[in-house]
């Protein structure tokens, strides 16, 4: 995402990050990542609620999310129930300048993201 | 839990930047206010899922 950050620029889009995790994590991560966009803090998840994203059990643990999961712990980058509930979905949302959504994708299972390519679609409307 | 749906009206919830700043959703989209070119903003929003 951060690589596409003149795309969004260039389309008079602010790309902001939420999420539910403690602040230590939440440093960890942008650490890690470098992430150049803002990130905001959702603890009590009420965003998360307020935008549709659930917490599943069940679509946390398909067999795909299973072979990544294993893949990033022999990688060393997962740390499974230390940097939050693992259950909880994300998701992507666009919003127009009159706080209409134009996009809306909750994860249906943890690798589940829209392309960029469908995003720059979207904003390119 | 309620989806949201392309042509609603986004929440707007208060959040945290780490430096403790509270944050409004609705004033990243601007509250239908135009920047100095006339041009409209848009806001992408990336929720997370645990900080793999």
């Amino acid at each position: 995402m951060a690589s596409h950050r003149q795309a969004f620029e260039a389309l008079n889009t602010n790309v902001v990050t939420i999420s539910f995790g403690i602040a230590y994590w939440a440093r960890m991560w942008l650490q890690e990542t470098q992430s150049p966009f803002p990130f905001l803090v959702d603890p009590e998840r009420n965003a998360y609620h307020a935008y549709g994203l659930q917490s599943s059990i069940l679509r946390s643990w398909m067999p795909q999310n299973l072979w990544f999961y294993a893949k990033a712990t022999l990688q060393g980058r997962e740390k499974f129930g230390k940097r939050g509930d693992p259950h909880q979905l994300g998701g992507d949302f666009i919003v127009d300048s009159q706080g209409i959504v134009r996009l809306a994708h909750p994860s249906k299972e943890p690798t589940d993201r829209p392309s960029v390519e469908k995003l720059l679609q979207v904003l390119n409307q | 839990m309620a989806k949201l749906k392309v042509g609603q009206a986004a929440p707007t919830i208060e959040l945290k930047t780490l430096e403790g700043d509270v944050v409004a959703l609705d004033s990243l989209w601007g509250n239908g206010r135009f920047d100095r070119l006339n041009t409209k903003h848009s806001t992408l929003l990336i929720f997370l899922r645990h900080l793999a």
